[in-house]
């Protein structure tokens, strides 16, 4: 024995022990991360192709389409199938038979005519074989390639052919483009901006790819193109059927529904669910309820090999069985609370450059009409040419962007004495027989408030004071109160928070108490309250803060959230939720005090009221007749909100004195009918400058349409009776 | 020695070894028919002919006497040396290297051979030169042979007559400069002293054949020149079949944490100036397989997803969607064990690798009994072959080695691979049937 067994016992044990190692990792790849790479193989082989389906619609409360979808055209080029003078030459040098020296010196040829744009014809070789000439001449012929040109010259006997090109008139991408214009009917600094855009993206692999090259194309183009397209004239052109969203209205409600926007590549690293070049709502309705509206995408499967190709049907059916096809989840529609004929009206009439008006429904808290000023068109947004008109947009001093209803806050001026006289009730420190003497000037320490009203008021209750808008009589209450006190009904009124309605970016305003002035000043003076019982000083609010407010003072306390959508339908237009109203808080106070309150109001437009000057405005006279004929009567509270801190003194100045910028903004808050009010609305028109003028005739006019074309009529007038079970 | 000729051949066939290279080699079939199912499905007859013709083989090795394999052992080395020169001039190449011969009828890939000739030519080189106590390295290597100045000097004379000297070392500055005359002088005299060195052992050991040829030349020179074709994976199987043997016959624990050192130096130096990119990139996606899934990584990862997804029991005959759809590269060569994990599963693996470890330590058993030291070294090399392959393949198929070309014996479909595994298993057979009675 050369060796000793045991050194063959030693060398056995190296292949145990290295086998067992495999075994060990095979153990860990198939037992314990068996289920992982069962997986991983599944996404090998499984293709996923997305079923798409239409976004759901949004109707207003009427059953009146707002939003809907309509069929669109996009247009697509393939830079690979484009012609190519250069391959043109190439093939035809080629036929000839001619050297690669020679086709490359035509090249260059064709280079230097192309950029001196010589028009001349340029001898590519004369052949003397018949047949090949009959070749060429067929392939110029069938493809229809312009600017090659076969002569025929006798000389003596023998044949021969001498063929010609024009380097202008070659088929090339160049003159694919003009065609292309053509049949667009595009300016040329317009469209030459899309094929620098289109060769961008078709850039490396990207040229054999179709490459998105004009979005929703007018429909004559897209007949042009068709009707091109399948002569063959436009090789590389394609157009494919898309979806558009389309607001009906134009402008109408812009601010409430939003728009559609493509989703960026950034956002779809969170969204795993989207797709590149998918929209997603971007503002109102459209951003809120995206998950509602969108629905979900259906997805078929099938069984690709290594190299992506279809495999067959057969092994699709065992590996991948009855869950290949995933319908899609079409989205749901929305039925909105708004209502088209008043949310027409508040843009009709209103009379500033900016502002907001909002209509709400008294004891439910649904929007009626929500508009903002200066509005703008979502369908002009989403279009092909938008980057004028946003960068218009974003330059305007108006921010038309901005959605004023519930972005933009304000003092409330003299519409918070209501307020101010809840809190009054709420605190036990006002009762209806509350009696203060006004003497045109409160006095507190060595500082003094006046009234708007120099002689003052007298002796005065709070029904009075909210009638003739007293100021001393809420610098004296609101001085009793207290900043936190004051704070605390506000706060239970909606202010100084969000009110929680169904749009995006809702800001809360500002409600100070004590805490806030030691945190922003660091120290509280006692007439700070007093400022901000009138609604002046650091109070601030939203148009639409001030609706549920109000909304809560005229439906006897509760606080309800405010809504823009009543209803979600399905596709096929059954019903799928009905939202209810959502009650927040209520106030404790008896019925009977804010009865008093709500009294108080119900004079503003009544001669003497601070807004009766509406009954007989001359501008605007068929508004004044039907307030003064129909017996209707508005209640309500004109504010005052100053932009620039003036002296006390002169308090409200004459708005066609001041500049735009620097005038006073108008509120008004109107309701009716007053006893048993049904619609509150607010109007808010910056630098409007008094509220009953600027901004009463608004409310008015909506109060109008709201008698004369809503109230009684329920709602889904429009709508077909098979929509809504 | 002197019984040799009374060394009676009893025709008893190992036949435990003779089972299990069966038993793989009918795992191979149904494993390729699998694989080539779809793309060519008479591949499977094409390797059960190759099994065929290898039987053939090693029952013709069998008869063969062990003694005269001894003889063919050197001649066999020369031989495959020569193939190896002509691959660099006469070569077909393929990805990049050149690795075939075409012999017009069959195309010959001499670096298949090598592994072979390897094993005989080291089993000779251990048998003749044995150092009691074991190897040390400078018996491996032998530094003072004479022929390691007589290059070195023709090295020196060949700077010295052509003067380039300063071509090649700019740093010396012009020619005939004092430093260039200094390291002149410097060469000269280590070439002196060498030679010194070489006569002083040469009195001490006297002639023999062993004052020109190391064992580490035997080895090295062979390496190199697959290495150079590129072939990595046959070039460190060479060297690790090699190793092997050497290691079984003895290396002092000196020498071997010394060459464990010295191996680890080189393969910083060769990662830095010897392997070419492609190499690099393979060690560097076996590093890092997911970062690189599309490229170079792309097949270590299929192929690890292919033996995951297998799972327990396997997806069945036929049915496994990386080797069916082509994520599966070379499913049915190098990549033949992902096939087998894939479509059968955790148990069928195992027992594959089972019969390999049951194969090798019959054959270990074959050289325990051998009578010759030669006899001995020739079954642990053939063990060594089955052992590294077995080993690299499915090491790299299951992500623990990087991927190089190995094919999986027995198993992967192709007549070349598979001829020299036969080889190893007719010299088991051989070896057990001319043992001494």
């Amino acid at each position: 024995m050369p060796f000793s067994e045991n050194r063959f016992f030693i060398a056995g044990f190296i292949p145990v022990t290295v086998f067992l190692i495999i075994i060990v990792r095979l153990f860990y790849l198939q037992i314990i991360r068996g289920d992982f790479y069962h997986d991983r193989s599944q996404s090998n082989f499984i293709q996923e192709r997305p079923i798409n389906h239409s976004r759901g619609m949004v109707l207003e409360q009427s059953g009146l389409v707002l939003i809907d979808n309509r069929p669109a055209h996009d247009l697509y080029v393939t830079f690979a199938l484009l012609p190519d003078n250069r391959k043109t030459l190439k093939q035809i040098g080629q036929l000839m038979a001619l050297s690669s020296g020679k086709i490359k010196e035509l090249d260059q040829n064709l280079k230097h005519a192309l950029e001196t744009k010589d028009a001349r014809w340029i001898e590519l070789g004369t052949l003397k074989s018949r047949e090949i000439c009959s070749k060429i001449n067929d392939v110029v012929e069938t493809e229809s390639i312009g600017g090659v040109q076969i002569d025929e010259p006798i000389q003596g006997k023998t044949y021969q052919c001498q063929i010609r090109f024009n380097a202008l008139q070659l088929p090339s991408k160049d003159a694919a483009f003009e065609r292309l214009r053509e049949l667009l009917e595009f300016s040329k600094e317009d469209f030459a901006s899309y094929v620098t855009s289109a060769q961008k993206k078709a850039q490396g692999l990207g040229q054999f790819k179709p490459v998105l090259f004009m979005t929703d194309i007018p429909f004559e183009a897209y007949a042009r193109i068709e009707a091109a397209v399948s002569l063959g004239l436009i090789p590389g052109v394609a157009t494919f059927d898309s979806v558009k969203r389309r607001y009906i209205y134009d402008n109408m409600a812009s601010h409430a529904l939003g728009y559609l926007n493509e989703i960026s590549a950034k956002e779809l690293r969170t969204k795993i669910d989207y797709r590149p070049g998918q929209r997603i709502g971007r503002k109102g309705i459209e951003k809120v309820y995206e998950k509602e509206l969108r629905g979900q995408d259906g997805v078929e499967r099938y069984v690709v090999d290594a190299k992506g190709r279809r495999f067959g049907q057969a092994w699709e059916q065992t590996l991948l069985g009855d869950d290949r096809i995933e319908a899609p989840k079409p989205g749901h529609g929305l039925i909105l609370s708004l209502d088209y004929e008043l949310q027409a009206a508040a843009e009709r009439a209103f009379l500033g450059e900016a502002g907001s008006v909002i209509a709400l429904e008294v004891g439910t808290g649904f929007i009626l009409a929500l508009a903002s000023f200066p509005n703008y068109n979502p369908n002009a947004i989403v279009a092909r040419d938008n980057k004028k008109l946003l960068s218009a947009m974003s330059k305007n001093p108006l921010k038309p962007w901005i959605n004023k209803a519930v972005q933009e806050h304000y003092a409330p001026g003299s519409t918070f004495k209501a307020i101010t006289a809840v809190a009054g009730f709420e605190h036990h420190i006002l009762t209806p027989s509350t009696h203060q003497n006004c003497t045109g000037v409160f006095h507190l320490g060595r500082a003094s408030w006046r009234c708007f009203k120099r002689e003052g008021h007298g002796r005065i209750e709070v029904v009075s004071a909210l009638k003739t808008s007293c100021d001393s009589f809420f610098y004296n209450l609101g001085y009793q109160l207290g900043p936190d006190r004051l704070a605390f009904t506000a706060k239970l009124l909606g202010f100084g928070r969000k009110t929680g309605i169904d749009l995006d970016m809702e800001i809360p305003g500002i409600m100070p108490d004590k805490d806030f002035y030691k945190k922003r000043l660091g120290y509280y003076a006692p007439g700070f309250v007093v400022n901000n019982s009138i609604g002046q000083g650091e109070v601030t609010v939203t148009p639409i803060q001030l609706a549920v407010a109000y909304d809560a003072i005229l439906n006897g306390g509760t606080i309800y959230k405010p809504q823009l959508v009543r209803e979600i339908i399905n596709v096929q237009g059954e019903r799928i939720e009905e939202k209810k109203p959502v009650a927040i808080a209520h106030l404790k106070e008896s019925e009977e005090n804010l009865r008093l309150v709500k009294e108080g109001l119900a004079y503003v437009m009544q001669p003497g009221g601070t807004a009766s000057g509406l009954l007989w405005r001359y501008d605007l006279p068929e508004l004044s007749k039907w307030l003064r004929e129909s017996g209707v009567v508005i209640g309500g509270k004109t504010g005052t909100a100053q932009v620039v801190k003036l002296s006390k003194a002169i308090k409200h100045l004459d708005p066609t004195k001041v500049a735009y910028m620097q005038r006073d903004h108008a509120w008004f808050v109107g309701f009716a009918p007053v006893d048993n009010p049904e619609i509150v609305i607010v109007t808010m028109t910056e630098h409007g400058g008094f509220g009953g003028t600027a901004s009463a005739p608004v409310v008015a006019e909506m109060v109008k349409t709201w008698y004369q074309k809503v109230r009684g009529k329920g709602r889904y007038t429009h709508l077909g009776v098979s929509l809504v079970k | 020695m002197s019984n040799n000729k009374n060394a009676t051949m009893r025709v008893r066939l190992p036949v435990n070894i003779c089972f299990f290279t069966l038993l793989l080699a009918f795992v191979g079939v149904v494993n390729i028919a699998s694989a080539s199912r779809l793309t060519r499905p008479s591949l499977f007859l094409m390797q059960l002919l190759w099994i065929f013709l290898g039987i053939l083989l090693v029952l013709g090795i069998s008869f063969v006497r062990t003694r005269s394999l001894k003889l063919i052992a050197y001649p066999f080395y020369g031989i495959v040396i020569f193939l190896l020169l002509l691959v660099f001039v006469v070569g077909t190449s393929a990805k990049g290297s050149q690795r075939w011969l075409d012999l017009g009828i069959f195309r010959v890939q001499p670096s298949e051979l090598a592994k072979l000739c390897m094993v005989f030519a080291t089993a000779r080189f251990c048998t003749d030169y044995e150092v009691p106590g074991g190897y040390r390295l400078r018996d491996l290597i032998r530094p003072f042979n004479l022929s390691r100045p007589i290059i070195f000097s023709v090295a020196v004379i060949f700077l010295l007559v052509t003067n380039k000297i300063n071509t090649y070392l700019p740093f010396l500055g012009e020619a005939n400069s004092a430093k260039t005359l200094l390291l002149v002088g410097g060469l000269l005299l280590i070439t002196l002293l060498w030679f010194f060195l070489s006569f002083l052992q040469l009195q001490k050991e006297g002639w023999h054949i062993y004052q020109a040829v190391s064992l580490f030349d035997v080895v090295f020179l062979p390496f190199v020149l697959i290495l150079a074709q590129p072939d990595l994976g046959t070039a460190s199987i060479v060297l690790a079949i090699c190793g092997s043997m050497i290691l079984f016959c003895g290396l002092r624990p000196g020498s071997l944490i010394i060459a464990t050192l010295f191996g680890i130096c080189i393969a910083i130096v060769g990662w830095n100036f010897v392997l070419k990119d492609y190499q690099k990139q393979r060690v560097e996606s076996f590093l890092n397989p997911e970062a690189d899934v599309r490229g170079h990584g792309y097949h270590a990862a299929q192929s690890i997803i292919a033996i995951g997804s297998g799972q327990v029991l396997g997806k069945g005959f036929g049915e496994g969607t990386q080797t069916q759809l082509s994520f599966l590269p070379e499913n049915h060569t190098d990549f033949v064990f992902s096939v087998l994990a894939e479509e059968w599963g955790f148990f069928a693996s195992c027992i594959v690798l089972l019969l390999f470890l049951a194969l090798i330590i019959a054959m270990l058993k074959v050289g325990a009994r051998a009578q010759e030291r030669f006899a001995s070294l020739l079954v642990v090399g053939a063990a060594a072959v089955i052992f590294w392959h077995v080993t690299i393949n499915v090491g790299m198929v299951t992500g623990i080695l990087p991927v190089v070309g190995v094919t999986l014996p027995f198993v992967s479909y192709g007549g070349a691979s598979l001829m020299t595994k036969m080889v190893a298993i007719g010299i088991c057979t051989n070896v057990a049937i001319w043992r001494r009675a």
